[in-house]
């Protein structure tokens, strides 16, 4: 009986192991379920070419604005490097991190947290030494200031947005006008036809780059 | 993996699978994996002790895993005096775990206590080698890890007045956690061959440049050199995918693991991980075979000089003490639960004297600094657009390419010989025309060599030989686009050695 037992621990063990392996090999459901986390290993999920640090800002009704994060009383740094709030890659939960401080401070009345993303090219990381042989160019950092989330403290209204890297891809593919004139033609809209009014009850139709307009060549 | 060798007939399959995961052997492997993985756990885990509020309570700013997944409750999350009492019993249980007191029950407390608070922070506590510690927390907490080198063994043996013969004990616990970390590997493999930029090293190279991690000063010094990325790229997804296949006995044991202490060590070095390493290398304990144990003890006693003094007793009967009884299961289990809620209610007290966000000081709450209006200026103004010189990641004239990489950085030339120029840039970029010109000193255009970079290139390369026509001096290579110069490469031409059969009369031969 016990060794029935240990059999089935090691084979529902490994089991579980073996459907984490697959599932991730083919990319299948590996995010379906947290439990997943457990078992679906895909560590290096790869590094940019920027470093990004978060600024997170209050906003008063005035317009002033304050600093919300790092909170006055310090911040956790948990693996010898920068503070927790940084590693919050999807900006999911640093609006959280500011309310709490908003909720243990005296401030004035806030309207919105603004959440900011700091980028740098990595190549900027190289120690001043390090750099001098390498590069003859004078190391000249340069910032780049990217609004990555407002949080509006009188509602539920938040306006996201994709890393500094992500954004830049979106600015590289914008810079393209006949692809930019197809994603204007292939908007949906709403076009208003009388003529059509009494086939279609409103003379309403939509219509899109994909799908033309009834009588449109 | 040994296995019975029967003259007469040949081990069957389901035979030799009995026999990998039943065969009976005194654990060592685990037990010295006991005494040292909640040490490893604790470099992380301790510091969050004084965080437990802001990290894992109510009454902080928790980041659960599960809402990353769309769901919303999945565990209960307690206030900060439940939720540090909770910290504080994970803590002595694997305090009790390293010196394997009480070592089933604290196995068990700390595993369950581990997976409960790795994923209320999913930012900065939930990660693979967090998930990875607490499957090794569960398998050994199935072992019999605590049956040797611990406060338990010790206590039995006070209490007995016998000293047990060396335990031995089905091997199952130990090929699980040689399967996890095999899988692992091979898991980790899967997600590299998805990868295109990690074999041509760029990701690599901004790895080893990031600081998101503990410093690393080798990384930095390494990505000087990103040819030896892919090489480092090739070896390790080879090694990887190879481990579970191999790493199970003789030379391959040997190999494998030797290979995997130092890639690990590279990591710590050149990538800034730590917790990492180290858990994988007590991870490898799991290979300890008891063979390996008794050469070691073999080499001790040989190294060690007889003192006259009795044997040691291996088994047999032992002094008992007058307090023998008082060694038994429940005095031992009362005095743990004593000390165990003596450390949490102290834990829970400090906290709340500690009075994380100062709501009780005497000079009142904590104010908001405001932000002078430049800098919010400047932190609202939402780039759009890098700067020619951020799209450059390097410049370098050499005349070696490795994996598409130049190797080698030069600033002397001869004739006929050749000579490669190459600039990394920086991804994402938008589609560019690039242009690799060679200037006089003087600032002179002698030849325009432009290219398209599409926006998934990583690098542009521009490969010249110089005819004799072009007399000996010095030159630059000039990087251009965007309608600027952006870097300047100046080389010498023609005195160093002239490679042979160089005839062509032309002034820049391509």
């Amino acid at each position: 009986m016990k060794r029935w037992i240990t059999n089935a621990t090691i084979a529902a063990y490994l089991g579980a192991l073996v459907v984490g392996l697959l599932s991730h090999a083919i990319n299948y459901r590996s995010h379906v379920h947290p439990l997943m986390y457990l078992v679906v290993w895909d560590m290096y999920c790869g590094w940019s070419a920027f470093e990004s640090r978060l600024h997170v800002l209050g906003e008063t009704y005035d317009g002033r604005h304050y600093q919300l994060l790092p909170a006055p009383w310090g911040e956790f740094h948990p693996y010898q490097g920068p503070a927790r709030r940084h590693y919050d890659v999807q900006v999911r939960f640093a609006p959280r991190m500011a309310e709490l401080v908003l909720a243990h401070t005296e401030h004035d009345d806030i309207r919105r947290i603004i959440v900011v993303e700091e980028a740098w090219s990595k190549k900027y990381n190289l120690p001043d030494e390090l750099w001098e042989l390498r590069h003859p160019e004078p190391k000249d950092k340069y910032s780049y200031y990217h609004t990555r989330a407002v949080v509006s403290c009188d509602s539920d209204a938040v306006t996201r947005d994709g890393e500094w890297v992500s954004a830049l891809s979106r600015y590289a593919m914008m810079d393209n006008p006949r692809l930019m004139s197809d994603v204007t033609r292939g908007h949906t809209f709403f076009a208003v036809d009388p003529s059509l009014k009494d086939a279609l009850n409103p003379g309403v139709t939509q219509t899109g780059f994909n799908t033309p307009a009834p009588g449109s060549p | 993996m040994q296995t019975n060798t029967n003259l007469t007939s040949p081990p069957t399959w389901a035979g030799q699978v009995r026999e990998f995961f039943h065969a009976e052997r005194p654990p060592y492997g685990l037990a010295i994996m006991r005494m040292l993985l909640p040490w490893v756990v604790l470099i992380d885990g301790a510091p969050r002790l004084f965080h437990v509020r802001e990290l894992y309570s109510s009454d902080g700013a928790p980041a659960p895993l599960w809402e990353a997944y769309g769901l919303t409750d999945l565990l209960p999350i307690f206030p900060a005096p439940v939720a540090m009492a909770g910290y504080t019993a994970l803590v002595f249980c694997l305090l009790a775990v390293s010196i394997g007191w009480m070592t089933r029950f604290s196995l068990i407390a700390a595993t369950v206590l581990y997976l409960y608070f790795i994923p209320l922070d999913m930012i900065s506590t939930a990660n693979k080698y967090t998930v990875l510690s607490g499957h090794a927390l569960f398998i050994l907490s199935l072992s019999q890890c605590g049956s040797i080198w611990s406060v338990d063994a010790l206590l039995k043996r006070w209490r007995t007045g016998q000293s047990a013969p060396l335990p031995r004990f089905p091997v199952w616990p130990q090929r699980l956690i040689q399967l996890l970390v095999g899988i692992v590997y091979l898991s980790a493999a899967f997600t590299k061959l998805r990868t295109p930029s990690f074999f041509s090293g760029d990701q690599l190279v901004y790895w080893m440049l990031t600081d998101t991690t503990a410093r690393n000063p080798l990384g930095d010094w390494m990505s000087m050199y990103p040819a030896l990325a892919p090489l480092t790229a090739y070896t390790t997804v080879i090694w990887e995918v190879a481990f579970i296949f191999v790493a199970w006995r003789g030379l391959g044991r040997i190999g494998m693991l030797s290979v995997g202490v130092v890639f690990h060590a590279l990591t710590w070095s050149m990538l800034g991980l730590i917790v990492f390493p180290l858990l994988y290398c007590v991870l490898y304990l799991a290979w300890l075979h008891e063979a390996d144990v008794e050469r070691m003890t073999g080499w001790w006693r040989r190294r060690t000089p007889a003192d006259g003094s009795e044997p040691a007793v291996i088994a047999g009967e032992r002094p008992r003490f007058r307090w023998a009884e008082w060694c038994g299961p429940a005095p031992s289990a009362a005095a743990f639960s004593l000390l165990l809620a003596i450390a949490a209610v102290v834990a829970v007290e400090l906290e709340q004297r500690a009075d994380r966000y100062g709501e009780h000081r005497a000079e009142g709450r904590y104010a908001l600094r405001e932000v002078p209006e430049e800098r919010v200026q400047e932190l609202l103004r939402g780039d759009k657009r890098l700067r020619s010189s951020d799209k450059v990641f390097a410049f370098d004239v050499g005349s070696q390419l490795v994996g598409g990489i130049l190797a080698n950085r030069r600033d002397a030339f001869g004739y006929g010989e050749e000579v490669i120029v190459q600039c990394s840039l920086v991804p994402p970029h938008e589609d560019m025309w690039v242009e690799i010109n060679l200037h006089d000193l003087e600032g002179r255009l002698i030849s325009r060599n432009g290219q398209f970079a599409g926006r998934e290139s990583f690098r542009v390369s521009h490969t010249h030989i110089f005819g004799k026509g072009l007399p000996p001096g010095e030159y630059q290579w000039v990087l251009r686009f965007d309608g600027q110069d952006l870097a300047g490469r100046p080389f010498r031409l023609g005195d160093i050695q002239q490679a042979s059969g160089t005839t062509t009369a032309a002034a820049v031969v391509e």
